[in-house]
């Protein structure tokens, strides 16, 4: 047989039964070929550009998940920060150019449009100022536009001017929108990576080639079918079993996404080029396809329980492991984000008491996992929101890593309320921030120093 | 060995004509050297067989040492500028783009593996056994003009389960994947047993290396 019958028998198991699927094709388009800044200009050659390249996005994705068998759960779009494309122009033109994304999105059919953002880690331009003003509005008038700020790196330290500002926006986009799900649409950065295809986070850096694909992988139920499996079958686990089962499946998905997204590509055609797979396990909140439940898996009774860092170490480590071993283009983030009202286990775990936002911040240290769809009392001063935001950024500066922040203080809504966003947002339960007054700290302003680590030249 | 250190006052009493001949393992100061050159004594290495920069002559008209390059410069430059104005101009130029997929590695690999439709597909069927369900199932795959390359077959108390790698390239078959898909699937459920068809792309990336 060309092929043993387990291992078409594991494949089929794997996309009929355990949610195998490609969580998200992005397509990042370059802008700063933007000919003006007349906010008409820049708002025709937006849209031009969005709907030339990614007007074949969604046909070419489903052609494929016909002839694989393998679903694309999300075709979405990035370009390059907005903040770079409009430098200079007035502010009018910063909001035609969010409309003009929007519009683009819809025409296109793609459900989220990111890089309406700006890399301020070490300092804001008069451009980066207005972009940051500007946030509350564009993201209360569109639906489907994506903010991000890139506030510190490891090279300039924690611009805490910035954070300062953004604890503000967070404050002010979650009341003006509708139990601020305008703040599931902006997220803060450390580090941000340039390739990274996961919504609201992702853009198109300057590094980038014209218009790339980058695929986001996504298999925590096969993971977690995987290690349930093995204890089943061998009935013997221990850590080296565990971690090689993972590795193997992490092979396997990563395969599958790079075949997927270099398909996608042969499509579409030049100038179209292949960027990268991420290999961050993405979480829906779909039963069976949490991160939380692996960890579970392996003997955690609630995720956020004690263990559960060592736990998601060895997860995020395996799968980095199997996936580089599986492909050539890795990049993203990589490390196992973890949306907390998208893993419907973290959700459980929050509502039990398991997960609180200091066990959130102690993960973050190992993993990208961040802050990450986390909604917090809407009375939380917004000083207080920056400190949160300050606390991350910290982690991922020492650290040299990616760590993102994205708060939803929902007005009117006290911490154990359950907020329900519905669809790919799910639901959220409000965490208990503790009620200190830091506002000292927060308004200190200017930037805290680069780390010794980052002076590695 | 030992090395014969040369110093300031080594200088000075080595020195014939204002020459000194250093040998083979000989080393010589720093102060030495200095010393020498402020008083015009040469230092002449190798024993005078290894030739100095000292000993070479000067170009009267550059008054750079050794021979001219001048023309050997003229001749190249002039070869170059041929060269580029045969190459498109700018603007014409087109940057080929990095193909990861020339480099061989992962990426070869999956570009080999990943489908040129309409190449081969798989065909798993499962379902109650009973007569007839074979039939039915290579039936339709040959009338869609595909040719079966291995059939696995088996069979646990009243349940079978089949497994057929079907090549589409034949010159009788002249279906897209998807047809081929569709007709193979709904000849399956006809026959009263469940039929997935996938790409074979796909098991070729997760299950080889």
């Amino acid at each position: 047989m060309l092929y043993k019958p387990e291992e078409v028998k594991e494949t089929l198991r794997m996309i009929e039964g355990e949610h195998l699927d490609i969580r998200t094709v992005t397509m990042g388009i370059n802008m700063l070929g933007c000919p003006s800044k007349e906010p008409e200009a820049v708002a025709d050659y937006i849209y031009a550009r969005v709907v030339d390249n990614a007007g074949r996005l969604r046909t070419a994705a489903a052609e494929i998940e016909e002839t694989y068998g393998i679903p694309i759960v999300n075709k979405r779009v990035s370009v390059t920060p907005m903040a770079l494309v409009l430098e200079g122009a007035v502010p009018a033109a910063y909001t035609a150019a969010a409309a003009a994304m929007e519009r683009a999105a819809k025409e296109v059919g793609v459900d989220y449009i990111a890089g309406y953002s700006a890399l301020v880690h070490k300092g804001a331009t008069p451009g980066d100022a207005i972009l940051m003003r500007s946030l509350p509005e564009v993201l209360s008038v569109n639906e489907r536009v994506c903010a991000s700020m890139n506030l510190a790196s490891s090279r300039a330290g924690i611009n805490m001017e910035a954070t300062a500002v953004m604890g503000r926006v967070i404050s002010e986009v979650g009341h003006a929108t509708d139990h601020a799900s305008g703040c599931a649409r902006l997220v803060v950065f450390a580090n941000a990576p340039e390739d990274n295809p996961f919504i609201a986070g992702a853009m198109h850096g300057v590094g980038e080639p014209d218009v790339v694909i980058n695929v986001g992988v996504s298999g925590p139920g096969v993971v977690l079918a995987a290690i349930e499996r093995q204890r089943r079958l061998e009935g013997r686990m221990d850590f080296s079993i565990l971690t090689e089962t993972i590795k193997r499946m992490a092979f396997k998905i990563t395969r599958a996404g790079e075949l997927i997204g270099r398909e996608v590509v042969a499509r579409l055609g030049p100038p179209v080029q292949f960027g990268v797979v991420d290999l961050s396990l993405a979480p829906t909140p779909a039963k069976g396809d949490s991160v939380a439940n692996i960890l579970e898996a392996m003997g955690i009774e609630r995720t956020g329980a004690p263990g559960s860092t060592a736990a998601l170490f060895l997860l995020t480590d395996a799968v980095k492991k199997g996936g580089v071993m599986a492909s050539s283009s890795v990049g993203g983030l990589s490390g196992a984000f973890i949306p907390v009202s998208e893993d419907a286990g973290m959700v459980d775990a929050v509502r039990l008491g398991a997960m609180t936002l200091d066990k959130l911040e102690a993960l973050t240290s190992i993993c990208s996992v961040g802050l990450d769809m986390v909604a917090v009392p809407g009375a939380t001063p917004p000083e207080t929101i920056a400190a949160i935001i300050a606390d991350e950024m910290a982690i991922g500066v020492v650290n040299h890593k990616t760590t993102a922040v994205r708060l939803l203080p929902v007005p009117g809504f006290e911490a154990g309320d359950t907020v329900d966003l519905g669809g790919l947002l799910g639901e959220l339960i409000v965490m208990d921030v503790k009620d200190f007054d830091v506002s000292g700290f927060i308004r200190l302003g200017g930037r805290i120093p680069a780390p010794l680590t980052g002076l590695r030249n | 060995m030992s090395k014969k250190i040369i110093t300031e006052s080594d200088v000075e009493s080595m020195a014939q004509d204002g020459v000194v001949e250093v040998l083979r393992g000989m080393i010589v100061t720093p102060l030495a050297r200095e010393h020498a050159s402020r008083n015009g004594i040469r230092l002449v290495y190798g024993g005078g067989t290894v030739p100095s920069s000292e000993d070479i002559p000067r170009d009267p008209d550059s008054g750079l040492k050794g021979p001219s390059n001048t023309a050997l410069i003229q001749e190249v430059t002039e070869e170059v500028v041929r060269a580029i104005s045969e190459l498109p101009g700018p603007g014409e130029a087109v940057i080929p783009s990095y193909s990861p997929l020339a480099e061989g590695g992962t990426a070869a690999a999956l570009d080999g593996a990943r489908a040129e439709e309409p190449a081969r597909a798989v065909v798993v069927a499962t379902g109650l056994n009973k007569p007839g369900v074979a039939a039915a199932l290579t039936t339709s795959i040959s009338e869609c003009g595909a040719d079966i390359q291995d059939i696995s077959q088996t069979i646990i108390s009243d349940f079978f389960s089949m497994i057929f790698v079907v090549n589409l390239e034949t010159e009788t078959c002249q279906l897209t994947f998807k047809a081929f898909k569709d007709r193979v699937e709904e000849s399956g459920r006809d026959a009263g047993s469940e039929v997935v068809v996938f790409h074979e792309a796909i098991l070729r990336a997760m299950h080889r290396v």
